[in-house]
């Protein structure tokens, strides 16, 4: 063998030989939150361990063998004779594949299974209801309060907005997820569990974080300079969308926020509190737009530009030679492609017929008023009598009795 | 007029395109756009699928290049503008959709066996052309047609719904989903028409003295992925048409809104689109499989393995697309099934790549170009599939789900060894399909240069995907602005050395110098035709044999390429030892 040749072989296991080396300091998951974390993360580091194996052994023996035997000028005419077959070497060669792959199946199905086994109703589980649409949560929780929205973020005095689903540490908590338009999927990249939201069907996922997962979480956080509850009462986890759906597929990323048992019943009052305040249409108005109508996904109330129009200001504008009025907004609400906004042409939003009742978008009207300093008497006018209306089901007139739908103009 | 020589007298056979310019072969035999157009010549439709598949690898390319660009960016440049931002998150869900649907559809596809096996399969059997040619250019007008309706969703209001068209979002969406689903429709119907010839040609056109077992291993490849075509493309075709009734009529099939099931589709989808995995891939274990040998001067080792391998492929393929739905909601045991049934296509798969390095082994190697591919593709291959093994165990598939492991995996496995085998497979038959020589040392440098750029962009998505980053995300979280970095700097590089390679071959196609019979001494019986082949393929029946046994042929240093030994039919009768 020429020397050029055996220092090429040489250098290709050394490279082989510092490759394996490396992949042993590759931080491959994201921190342990708790969940199936333990049980994903020793059969993930055992497949790459097979993987890191398999895969040196064969670029090795590949370079080797490529460089062994390189062809010259000279040997262009030489055929190499040797055993083009051997079926005992077949046989040999098949088994460790075999093994490995059996192994790999049942480590995972065994982990699987604690996955679909859910935990038992009576026990002690805690149980949200998940609802995602377009492109929103929603999260419900067992004493009623309702949280919804998408996008988390925290403004710099601190102030949170977004979608953050609490719930409760030391305690299996079950999520029954459906959704309302099409497919999304609830992923916590911490605690190494997905599940699609399917609409039409309840989809059911279920994890535990410890006490001791929030502490060791904020204590990573800190470490990476990001701010965490001074009281340590909490951990935030990300959780994603994924399964795509539709434009703002990317902007459904919100927090799990996982509660110490002992500040967790608090919490659920806070969470609740929220709820009971909502008392005026007003207030109604304000809460769909943040919470379950979802609106504000798409629509802000400071005036910034979105996916759809400001809802500032709104009230009383001049829309293709109309006022924006209460008929109008039901229209925009019920059957949101009869007008597109100048500017907005193309951006469908989904029809809420069916979604928001009567009252519901009564109080999306006034909210909207409110936020256009309609002053707070007027507010309250009804609409006119003199308008048919959509009650979300059927148009009805001003007796409240079914009449044939207006020409559309 | 020259004498048409037997190919056993190698002055005729080497000496002519040298010495005959006004040689008559399948390109110059007849002129027009017509004789182009209405050709049945295998041929010159395998020409015209090459030139067709790489427009759409062209379109494909530059919508991966806007995407990989606008990730770098992660759209920040526009915050505040949240109307642009919103066009831009649009613009983002259509490129993605549009790349992975023309490259699947219109390139991956098609690229292997429209090409590749339009030419050689015949050639491989010693016939002059396949079962049914009428079919074959029928095949080439679905592709064409089929590939004009994506161009029409291109300029009638884009596809929004990534290529799977997952329901109920590919019923609710505006875009233009109707057009691509029948697009994608008549796709399918390209592909059946080859597979029905490519079946047919290689049970009814064999020489005499060509058993099963006297095939090229690429035949055996075809013929597996055939018969996926023939039987999983029309399941496709049924669920295309009812999407599309369910989007034009309103029928109430997968839109849970109407009374359907959105998982129904799913199952329908995957049944036809994990078998198209193996369509995409099982033409290029077979190029790689004659690459490997001839380059290695030595018999593929374990032929009978890696031929049945590719029919258990073919056949596991069949059974196991349940494992796309893992988190889906359906049942536990069906998971389980289908994960347990996943992990057998890895033993099939391991089989090959030993084979191959056996093949390797003690081999006087030839590190040219193709072989550059082959061994890329082995590397690329390698990796793609050990890191199935993620995605096959059930629990650490429901972590991996739709994120950028997944990515990452399946562009090793489908691109990066699709891609390589169809490169190298081209710079392998080129000399055979075009009559040029390509330059050896362009076409190393383009080799590695794509090699680095392939692996530099998608390794890096392992992590970000272990790490939980979810797919089709046009913005994401701070935290995975190193990964998206990393990838878009390898997209660009992977970009070079693919213009290095089209560089390559138009250099070729106006410099490049005339190319002798066979350059490589293989054995196959494409090789024993003209450069490029006559019209007809051959001038004189060519002689069958072992296709890798190569002591048929010697080296002529003057031609730099191999000739024919006179006692070829001796040494053939004696049989690799």
């Amino acid at each position: 063998m020429k020397k050029s040749t055996a220092l090429g072989i040489l250098a290709t296991w050394i490279v082989v030989l510092v490759l394996g080396v490396l992949s042993i300091f590759v931080d491959w998951m994201p921190h342990d939150g708790g969940g199936f974390s333990k049980d994903v993360d020793w059969l993930f580091y055992f497949i790459y361990a097979v993987n890191v194996i398999f895969f040196l052994l064969i670029g090795g023996l590949m370079f080797t063998f490529a460089l062994q035997g390189k062809q010259t000028d000279e040997d262009k005419d030489e055929v190499v004779h040797g055993a083009t077959h051997n079926t005992a070497i077949e046989l040999i060669w098949t088994a460790p594949p075999v093994i490995i792959v059996l192994l790999c199946f049942l480590w995972g199905f065994r982990g699987y299974l604690d996955m679909a086994q859910m935990p038992p109703q009576s026990a002690d589980a805690y149980l949200v209801d998940v609802e995602a649409y377009q492109w929103a949560w929603q999260f419900t929780h067992e004493n009623g309060a309702i949280v919804a929205g998408a996008n988390y973020a925290k403004d710099e005095a601190g102030k949170e907005s977004g979608a953050i689903l609490d719930i409760p540490a030391d305690r299996p908590v079950e999520f029954r997820l459906s959704a309302r338009d099409v497919l999304h999927g609830l992923y916590f990249p911490h605690q190494r569990i997905k599940k699609d939201c399917v609409p039409g069907r309840y989809n059911r996922m279920w994890v535990t974080v410890s006490s001791k997962d929030i502490d060791e979480r904020n204590a990573e956080q800190r470490e990476q300079g990001f701010d965490v509850d001074p009281q340590g009462r909490f951990a935030d986890f990300p959780l994603y969308c994924t399964e795509y759906c539709g434009q703002n597929h990317s902007q459904m990323n919100g927090i799990l926020r996982v509660w110490k048992p002992s500040y967790w019943k608090e919490q659920l009052d806070v969470l609740n509190i929220w709820n009971k305040e909502n008392e005026t249409p007003t207030d109604w108005g304000q809460y769909i737009h943040a919470g379950f109508g979802g609106c504000v996904a798409c629509h802000s109330v400071d005036g910034s530009a979105n996916t759809g129009p400001t809802w500032k200001g709104l009230w009383n504008q001049q829309r293709k030679g109309k006022p924006v009025d209460e008929q109008y907004l039901l229209e925009a609400i019920y059957q949101p492609t009869k007008y597109y906004v100048e500017g907005y042409e193309g951006v469908a939003m989904a029809s809420y017929a069916g979604q928001l009742n009567y009252g519901d978008v009564q109080g999306v009207i006034a909210y909207i008023k409110s936020l256009s300093d309609v002053p707070e008497d007027e507010i309250m006018q009804s609409f006119p009598a003199d308008r048919d209306l959509y009650d979300g089901t059927q148009w009805i007139d001003d007796q409240g009795n079914a009449i044939e739908p207006p020409p559309l103009d | 007029m020259t004498t048409l020589a037997s190919p056993g007298v190698h002055t005729d056979l080497v000496g002519q395109p040298v010495l005959d310019a006004e040689r008559k072969h399948y390109l110059n035999h007849s002129k027009g756009f017509l004789s182009w157009a209405l050709t049945l010549d295998h041929k010159r439709i395998a020409i015209m699928y090459l030139v067709g598949v790489l427009g759409a690898f062209l379109l494909g390319g530059v919508m991966a290049i806007v995407l990989r660009t606008m990730l770098l960016f992660n759209t920040d440049v526009l915050a505040g503008e949240a109307m642009k931002e919103a066009a831009v998150t649009n613009f983002y869900n259509q490129a993605f959709t549009i790349h992975g649907a023309v490259m699947v559809f219109m390139f991956i596809i098609p690229a292997i066996p429209g090409v590749i096996g339009n030419f050689v399969l015949p050639m491989m059997v010693g016939a002059i052309d396949v079962a049914f040619p009428r079919l074959n250019l029928m095949s080439f007008y679905c592709w064409l047609v089929g590939s004009l309706f994506f161009g029409a969703v291109l300029f009638s209001g884009g596809l929004d719904t990534g290529w799977t068209f997952y329901t109920p979002y590919s019923i609710q969406t505006t875009t233009a989903a109707t057009m691509a689903v029948l697009g994608a429709f008549i796709l399918g119907f390209a592909s059946i028409l080859t597979g029905v010839n490519f079946v047919a040609t290689v049970h009814m056109m064999r020489p005499e003295g060509q058993g099963w077992f006297q095939l090229p291993l690429l035949i055996w490849a075809l013929y597996s992925t055939a018969i996926i075509q023939i039987l999983a493309t029309p399941v496709l075709a049924i669920t295309l048409l009812l999407l599309a009734a369910e989007r034009v009529l309103g029928v109430g099939i997968f839109d849970p809104a109407l009374g359907g099931d959105p998982v129904l589709f799913q199952h329908f989808f995957w049944f036809y689109s994990h078998p198209a995995v193996y369509i995409m891939i099982l033409p290029g274990l077979g190029v790689v499989s004659e690459i490997i040998s001839v380059f290695s001067r030595k018999h593929i080792f374990g032929y009978k393995f890696i031929a049945f391998s590719s029919l258990a492929i073919a056949l596991f393929g069949f059974i196991v697309w349940g494992h796309h739905m893992f988190t889906s909601g359906q049942g536990w045991l069906l998971s389980a099934i289908f994960s347990l049934l996943t992990m057998s296509v890895a033993i099939p798969s391991a089989v090959k790549v030993f084979n191959w390095l056996a093949t390797m082994y003690r081999g006087r190697i030839r590190l040219d170009t193709p072989m550059l591919y082959a061994m890329g593709f082995i590397w690329l291959f390698t990796i793609g599939g050990l890191t199935g093994l993620f995605l096959a165990a059930l629990n650490t598939d429901i972590h991996f789900h739709d994120t950028y492991f997944v990515v990452a995996h399946f562009h090793y496995v489908m691109v990066g060894s699709t891609l390589f085998a169809f490169i190298g497979g081209l710079y392998f038959w080129w000399p055979k399909i075009t009559g040029k020589m390509y330059d050896e040392f362009w076409g190393k440098v383009g080799a590695w240069t794509v090699f680095a750029g392939f692996n530099l962009t998608f390794f890096i998505q392992f992590l970000a995907g272990s790490r939980g980053m979810p797919r089709r995300y046009a913005n994401y979280p701070d935290e995975y602005i190193p990964y998206h970095h990393i990838s878009t700097a390898g997209s660009y590089l992977l970009t070079l050395g693919l213009f290095i390679v089209a560089f390559n071959w138009i250099h070729s196609l106006m410099k490049g110098k005339p190319a002798p019979a066979n350059p490589w001494g293989a054995n196959g019986l494409e090789w024993q035709s003209m450069s490029p082949p006559a019209h007809l393929n051959f001038d004189a029946p060519p002689k069958v044999g072992d296709p890798y046994n190569f002591d048929g042929w010697k080296y002529d240093k003057d031609i730099d390429a191999y000739v024919m030994k006179d006692d070829y039919d001796e040494i053939m009768a004696k049989g690799a030892h």
